[in-house]
């Protein structure tokens, strides 16, 4: 009988395997397998996780005087409380509490019903005004250079959210989300992703859902160091933030 | 548009029919291509524009329950109905034996007839996916699905249709196809031919190995053909991807060796110690296993803690039983006892029973072993210390 030279190399495989030795040889070959799969695969989560910690970590040692001398300057605008926690969809729909330095006056939400006819934002789902009332005049600064934002590395810290990610949306937005949008939700949340990057504020929903899913395909821990990199400048320029 | 409506629906109870797979979830939990067969019936519901989703479960409703995990991912609220029987249900509520929008043309009467429209769901899925527009996953050729983080070796043929989830990879001289669905987390060695096969998450599937007509989880290989279920001893051949399949974590090991270094000196000079030798089964294996009679249970069960640093125990599991034991349980909890690593301190001595011979304690191995996601454990975890502390009273 003529057998192929695959045939051939198969055969000597499995009656290499039945030997001993050779369940020890493949054995060791696939404890590298293994291995190797963790340290190139699996590892890259963990490295994001690290990732997260430490620079979340340091972020909020860093940041401790701005923290400070903007929580003085919000109680000393209205009186009002200093943080804003506000319930956030996250990974695969839980819900958590995303934080804030507060930029608009304590009855924010009561107002926004009264100023839906004037949203911004195209595609109808999210809310944005560029001149919205509510905002305070130092909410108005800290929104303009992100500052807002920076309690959210306390999320980061928890495990909430990951510095790179598609940006948590409210319940409320996610309730008129179709099937194809919610897979947005199969990412960790980040304080950065692809389009605050690209041009924030002014990308439609819909060119929001295919960067958000178009992150999530290529989610790399090299790809979170660039958009981090390119985070820096469109915070520092106040790019599209309203 | 403003939601309206109730989806109802049924979740069949086919657990009498699942002797071949023995799955440790519900049918309507097995999964289906990228998500299970309840989470499509949701994304109907969100298609549906339905305010509520209410579903009838007389198989396992708690692990309907936390897989649903409250309905947020689909901002529907879900109501879970626990019933005795599929009669007790609604009798609008739609039955979930087939994929949204195909309804089954035959009845589920048999383990063969479950297992095949299981697999017939996945070729069902695979040729409707194309219609989505927007997807995680790269639509590589027309019907050639890869998933986030996923490589391919460029000597592998891919024969459409075929779906590679996320972080698989697939080896050299690989014929992948067609329709074969790969499931996140496989590994797949050289030259392995997957045809008309599902490969279920984190396996790994050996170097010159064929699948046809078949799905495959962990060392678990399931013939669709035959109807039947093969355990694959050789880990080369067929397993899971993980480093260590079902062992104890390098953090649990080194914290018994620590536990076992500064608790010798107590364990050996305990007044009036002795010990008790018992052959007990750690998985499928048999161990030898010490047993102080005095002291505290941290005590007593001091040379667990060398069984644990082996990788046989695991801190927090059902209490460790010998063969005679095992077979005395019913043929269920003896079959997932035997897939899982007893532990050092159990959910039964939370509950006063401190050994296998306790009348009432297999019931708590039970529950713990249904919950073995963490759930108990987690309230384990937080009552360790009392637990350590407890002295058992001494047989009367």
């Amino acid at each position: 009988m003529n057998l192929s030279p695959e045939d051939e190399e198969i055969a000597a495989y499995w009656s290499h395997a039945s030997t001993a030795r050779g369940r020890f040889q493949i054995r060791v070959r696939l404890a590298v397998k293994r291995f190797a799969w963790q340290a190139v695969v699996g590892g890259s989560a963990t490295l994001k996780r690290i990732l997260d910690v430490l620079a979340s970590g340091a972020a909020l040692l860093m940041l401790s005087p701005v923290f400070l001398v903007v929580a003085i300057l919000i109680k000393k605008e209205d009186g009002g409380s200093i943080f804003f926690g506000q319930p956030r969809v996250g990974y695969r729909g839980r819900l958590f509490r995303m934080w804030k330095f507060r930029s608009m006056v304590p009855n924010a939400d009561a107002l926004k019903a009264k100023l839906l006819a004037e949203n911004e934002m195209q595609g109808g789902i999210t809310f944005k005004m560029k001149n919205d009332p509510r905002v305070t005049r130092i909410g108005r600064f800290i929104r303009k250079y992100s500052i807002d934002e920076l309690p959210q590395f306390w999320n980061v810290f928890r495990g909430e959210m990951s510095l790179v990610g598609p940006r948590p949306p409210v319940p409320k937005e996610v309730a008129e989300y179709d099937v194809e949008s919610r897979q947005r939700l199969m990412a960790k949340p980040g304080l950065t992703c692809f389009w605050q990057v690209g041009g924030r504020s002014n990308i439609d929903f819909a060119g929001q859902v295919r960067l958000d899913l178009a992150y999530i395909r290529s989610e790399s821990l090299w790809l979170d160091i660039v958009l981090l990199l390119k985070t820096v400048p469109a915070v520092l320029l106040g790019q599209g933030a309203f | 548009m403003e939601p309206t409506d109730t989806l109802e629906l049924l979740a069949p109870d086919y657990g009498k029919f699942d002797t071949i797979w023995r799955h440790p979830l519900p049918f309507v939990l097995w999964p289906v291509g990228s998500k299970s067969l309840l989470a499509h019936w949701m994304d109907e519901a969100v298609r549906r524009n339905v305010s509520k989703v209410v579903i009838y479960a007389p198989d396992r409703p708690a692990e309907i329950r936390r897989h649903l995990e409250g309905g947020n991912y689909w901002s529907k609220t879900v109501e879970i109905v626990p019933i005795s029987e599929e009669r007790a249900s609604a009798p609008k509520a739609i039955r979930l034996d087939g994929l949204p929008g195909s309804p089954p043309k035959v009845p589920i009467d048999s383990a063969e007839s479950l297992l095949r429209r299981w697999f017939d769901f996945q070729a069902q899925w695979l040729e409707a996916r194309h219609s989505q527009e927007v997807t995680i996953d790269m639509e590589k050729v027309p019907q050639g699905w890869l998933g986030p983080g996923a490589i391919v070796h460029p000597n592998a043929e891919l024969r459409p249709p075929y779906w590679i989830g996320a972080r698989t990879i697939i080896g050299a001289k690989c014929r992948i196809g067609p329709m074969a669905i790969i499931h996140p987390g496989c590994l797949l060695d050289t030259r392995v031919e997957v045809e008309r096969a599902v490969i279920l998450p984190d396996t790994y599937l050996g170097r010159n190995t064929r699948l046809h007509e078949a799905a495959a989880q962990g060392r678990v290989l399931i013939d669709i053909k035959r109807a039947c279920r093969v355990e694959i001893p050789e880990s080369f051949i067929l397993g899971s991807r993980h480093l260590a399949e079902n062992k104890p974590a390098f953090f649990a090991r080194l914290s018994a060796l620590v536990c076992w270094l500064t608790l010798a000196p107590l364990a050996l000079l305990w007044p009036g110690q002795s010990w008790e030798e018992r052959t007990c089964l750690s998985g499928r294996e048999a161990m030898p296993l010490f047993t102080g009679k005095k002291g505290p249970l941290l005590l007593r069960r001091w040379p667990w803690m060398k069984a644990l640093m082996a990788g046989k125990l695991r801190w927090l599991g059902p209490l460790p039983r010998t063969t005679t034991q095992v077979e005395a349980l019913p043929e269920d909890l003896a079959e997932r006892i035997a897939e899982h690593l007893p532990g050092v301190f159990s959910w039964a001595d939370s509950q006063g029973c401190h050994g296998p011979e306790h009348e009432d304690e297999w019931i708590h191995a039970a529950f713990q072993l249904l919950h073995d996601d963490g759930s108990v454990n987690r309230i384990l975890a937080r009552k360790i210390v009392g637990l350590a502390l407890t002295v058992p009273p001494s047989p009367s």
